[in-house]
C-alpha cells in the first residue's frame, strides 16, 4: 500500500469514528496514533507521546486562545453588550427594520472584543430579543438576525479560528487579524442590507422603533466607552504592533475583568462561573488541537497531503473551480461539525493544494492570508445552517416559542448576503489584503 | 464556535459528586493561573512601555502557565460533556444505541488520558534527568510537565466515570433530556 492509500484509508477510518459519536479530538488522536505506530513502530511513538502534550499546550501563540475566551466571558457578564445595543438602537432604531440592524451593529461591536460566535449570539440575544419582541418584529426575522449576527463574533477579529489557522499556515496572527477586519465590516453591512431588503419585501415584518433625540443619542454613545477602550487597546495594539496578540489578549482580559467588576457588578460567584466557562471552552479546543497535532504528524509521514496537492496541481483543473469546490466542502462539513474541527481536519490537506495553484498572481504569504479569510467566512456558515447550526440553537433557547424551523427560515436572507460576500472576497483579494498592506 | 451547547445533568451518586467537586477545583485553579498570567503579562507590557523594562521571562512563564492551566481544564470539560462529537449520523438512532456509543467514546477518552498521564510522567522524568530548563528564568521544565500529570490522571478518571454514567443511564436518555 502506498503512503497516499494508507493515509486515505486511515482518514476514512476516522470519518467512521466521528460518525459513531467518538469525541472529535479523541478520534483524531486515535487514528493518528494507530497510523504512526504502523509507520514507525512503538518506540518512536512512545517517545513522541512523552513530549507532544506539553509542546502543544505550551505554544506561546496558542495561549491567546484561553485569554480571548476569558475576555469574552468577562465581557459577556460585564453588561457591555447592553450599552452597545442601546447606542446602536438610539442611532438607527427608528428606521424600518432598524432595531434588527442595530442588533447586527451591536453584534459587530461585541465581536470586536470577543472571539466567539456563540458568546456573541447568546449575549446579544439576551439584550436585543426583548426589544425586538416588544416592537412585534416577525419572529423569524428577530431570531434569524441574532443567530446570523452572532457569527460576527468570529468574523470580526479577534477570532479564535484565525489564531488556529495562523498557526497551521505558519502566518502572522496580527496580519490575519488585519486581513479579517474589512471583510468583517462588509459582513455587518451586508447583514444590514439583507434586513433592509427583507422588511421591504415583507411589509410589517420589521416595524420602526422610537425616534431618539440627539441628546439621547449622545448619552447612549457615551456609555459605549468601555467597549471602545477595550477595542482600541486590543485590536489597536495588535494592528499598531505595540504588543503581541497574546499580550493584547492579556491586557484585554484584565480590562474586561475590571469593567465587569466595576460596571457589571461581577463578584466572586460571577468570576468563578466565568472561569468554569473559560475552562470548558478552552479544554474543548485544546483536546482537538492535541488530536489534530498527532493526526497531522501521521498524515505528513504518509506524504498524502503533498501528493494530493501535486495531483490537483497537475490535473489541469482551473484554480477557481478548485477553490469553489473547497468552499463547498466547508459548507457541507459545516452541517456536521464545529468550525475549529473543520479547519484542523482539512487544512493540512487543503492548504498545500491552494498554495500549489495560482490565484491572481498572489505571492505565497498573501495567498495564505486570503485563503484563511475565505475559509473563516465559509466555516462560520455552518453555525447558522441546519442541522447543527449552533447559533440557531442558542437563540432558540432564548426564544422558546419560535420554532427552530422558523429561525432557519429567518436566516436565509443572511445566507444570501454571505454568498455574495464570499464571492466578492474570492474575486477581489484586495478586500482582505488592503489593510494588511496599509499597516504592515 | 467553541462553547458546548448540550449540558448534562449533575451527577447524583456520591462518587460522581466528589469527582465533580475535584474537577471543579482543578478548573478553578487552572483559571486562576490563567488570570495570574494575564496580570503578569500586563505588568510586563507596562514595564516595557513606561520604563523599557519588561519582566524577565514573561514569554516562558506564559508558556508554562498555559500548559498547566489547559491541562487542568480537561477533566471539568469531560464531566460537563463538553468535548464535542458529531451527532448528525446518530441523532435519529435509538437512545440505547447512542448511550452505548457514548459509553465507548468516554472509555476511549479515559484510555487516551491514562496513556498521556503515563507518557507525561516518563517525559517529566526524562526532562529532570536531562536538566532541561527554560531559557531565561532557568525554571526546570519538568515542573510544568509534572504538574500536568495529575490533570491527565483526573481526566482519565472522569472519562471512565462518564463512560459508566452513560452505560447506567442507557434507555433513560429521554428523561435526561427533559431534565435539562
Amino acid at each position: 500500500m502506498t503512503g497516499v492509500e494508507f493515509g486515505s484509508l486511515m482518514f476514512g477510518v476516522m470519518v467512521v469514528l466521528l460518525a459513531i459519536r467518538i469525541p472529535i479530538g479523541i478520534a483524531m488522536l486515535g487514528v493518528g496514533i494507530a497510523g504512526y505506530v504502523t509507520l514507525t513502530g512503538w518506540s518512536p511513538l512512545l517517545s513522541y507521546l512523552k513530549s507532544v502534550a506539553f509542546s502543544r499546550f505550551s505554544v506561546y501563540d496558542l495561549s491567546v486562545i484561553p485569554m480571548f475566551l476569558m475576555m469574552g466571558q468577562f465581557a459577556s457578564r460585564g453588561g457591555l453588550s447592553k450599552s452597545l445595543f442601546d447606542a446602536a438602537n438610539a442611532l438607527i432604531g427608528h428606521w424600518r427594520g432598524g432595531v434588527a440592524m442595530a442588533a447586527v451593529g451591536a453584534c459587530a461591536g461585541f465581536g470586536a472584543i470577543c472571539g466567539s460566535s456563540l458568546a456573541t449570539a447568546a449575549t446579544m440575544g439576551q439584550v436585543a430579543l426583548p426589544e425586538l419582541r416588544r416592537l412585534k418584529y416577525q419572529p423569524a426575522l428577530a431570531t434569524g438576525t441574532l443567530a446570523a449576527g452572532g457569527t460576527l463574533g468570529i468574523l470580526i477579529p479577534p477570532s479564535i479560528v484565525l489564531v488556529v489557522y495562523a498557526i497551521l499556515a505558519e502566518q502572522n496572527i496580527a496580519k490575519l487579524f488585519m486581513a479579517a477586519f474589512v471583510p468583517g465590516i462588509i459582513a455587518a453591512i451586508g447583514y444590514m442590507i439583507a434586513i433592509a431588503i427583507y422588511v421591504r419585501v415583507k411589509p410589517g415584518s420589521g416595524p420602526a422603533g422610537e425616534h431618539h433625540t440627539w441628546q439621547q443619542r449622545i448619552r447612549a454613545l457615551r456609555e459605549v466607552w468601555p467597549v471602545l477602550t477595550l477595542f482600541l487597546v486590543v485590536i489597536g495594539g495588535i494592528y499598531g504592533g505595540f504588543f503581541t496578540p497574546t499580550e493584547a489578549a492579556a491586557i484585554g482580559t484584565v480590562g474586561a475583568l475590571f469593567f465587569a467588576v466595576w460596571l457589571g457588578g461581577m463578584r466572586w460567584d460571577g468570576l468563578v462561573e466565568s472561569l468554569y466557562g473559560t475552562a470548558e471552552a478552552t479544554a474543548m479546543i485544546f483536546l482537538i488541537l492535541l488530536g489534530a497535532d498527532v493526526l497531522n504528524v501521521f498524515l505528513a509521514l504518509t506524504q498524502m497531503p503533498v501528493e494530493l496537492a501535486r495531483m490537483v496541481g497537475s490535473s489541469g483543473l482551473s484554480p477557481l473551480a478548485v477553490m469553489f469546490a473547497i468552499l463547498a466542502i466547508y459548507v457541507v462539513l459545516g452541517c456536521l461539525m464545529d468550525s475549529l474541527s473543520m479547519i484542523l481536519l482539512t487544512m493540512p490537506i487543503f492548504l498545500p493544494i491552494v498554495m500549489g495553484l495560482d490565484y491572481w498572481g498572489l505571492n505565497p504569504t498573501d495567498k495564505s492570508i486570503w485563503f484563511g479569510i475565505l475559509a473563516l467566512m465559509v466555516v462560520e456558515i455552518g453555525l447558522i445552517t441546519p442541522p447543527v447550526g449552533m447559533n440557531v440553537y442558542i437563540i432558540n433557547r432564548l426564544a422558546r416559542d419560535v420554532p427552530m424551523s422558523e429561525t432557519f427560515k429567518g436566516v436565509v436572507p443572511f445566507l444570501m448576503s454571505d454568498a455574495v460576500r464570499i464571492t466578492l472576497l474570492v474575486f477581489f483579494p484586495i478586500l482582505s489584503l488592503w489593510l494588511v498592506r496599509l499597516l504592515a | 464556535m467553541s462553547e458546548p451547547v448540550v449540558r448534562k445533568r449533575e451527577p447524583t451518586d456520591p462518587f460522581g459528586r466528589t469527582l465533580q467537586a475535584v474537577t471543579k477545583v482543578f478548573a478553578l485553579a487552572g483559571g486562576l493561573v490563567l488570570v495570574a498570567m494575564t496580570v503578569m503579562s500586563l505588568v510586563s507590557v507596562v514595564g516595557r512601555a513606561a520604563f523599557s523594562k519588561p519582566l524577565a521571562g514573561d514569554y516562558e512563564l506564559i508558556q508554562l502557565g498555559c500548559a498547566i492551566a489547559v491541562a487542568a481544564f480537561l477533566p471539568h470539560c469531560q464531566m460537563r460533556g463538553g468535548h464535542v462529537i458529531v451527532d448528525f449520523f446518530t441523532a435519529k438512532s435509538r437512545p440505547e444505541v447512542r448511550a452505548a456509543l457514548d459509553t465507548l467514546g468516554a472509555l476511549l477518552v479515559g484510555v487516551a488520558a491514562a496513556v498521556f498521564a503515563w507518557r507525561l510522567t516518563a517525559g517529566a522524568i526524562g526532562l529532570q534527568q536531562a536538566n532541561d530548563q527554560s531559557t531565561i528564568l532557568e525554571i526546570p521544565t519538568w515542573y510544568a510537565v509534572a504538574l500536568m500529570v495529575p490533570s491527565f490522571a483526573l481526566f482519565a478518571v472522569a472519562g471512565f466515570y462518564t463512560a459508566w454514567e452513560h452505560w447506567r443511564d442507557r434507555g433513560n436518555e429521554a428523561a435526561a433530556r427533559d431534565a435539562q
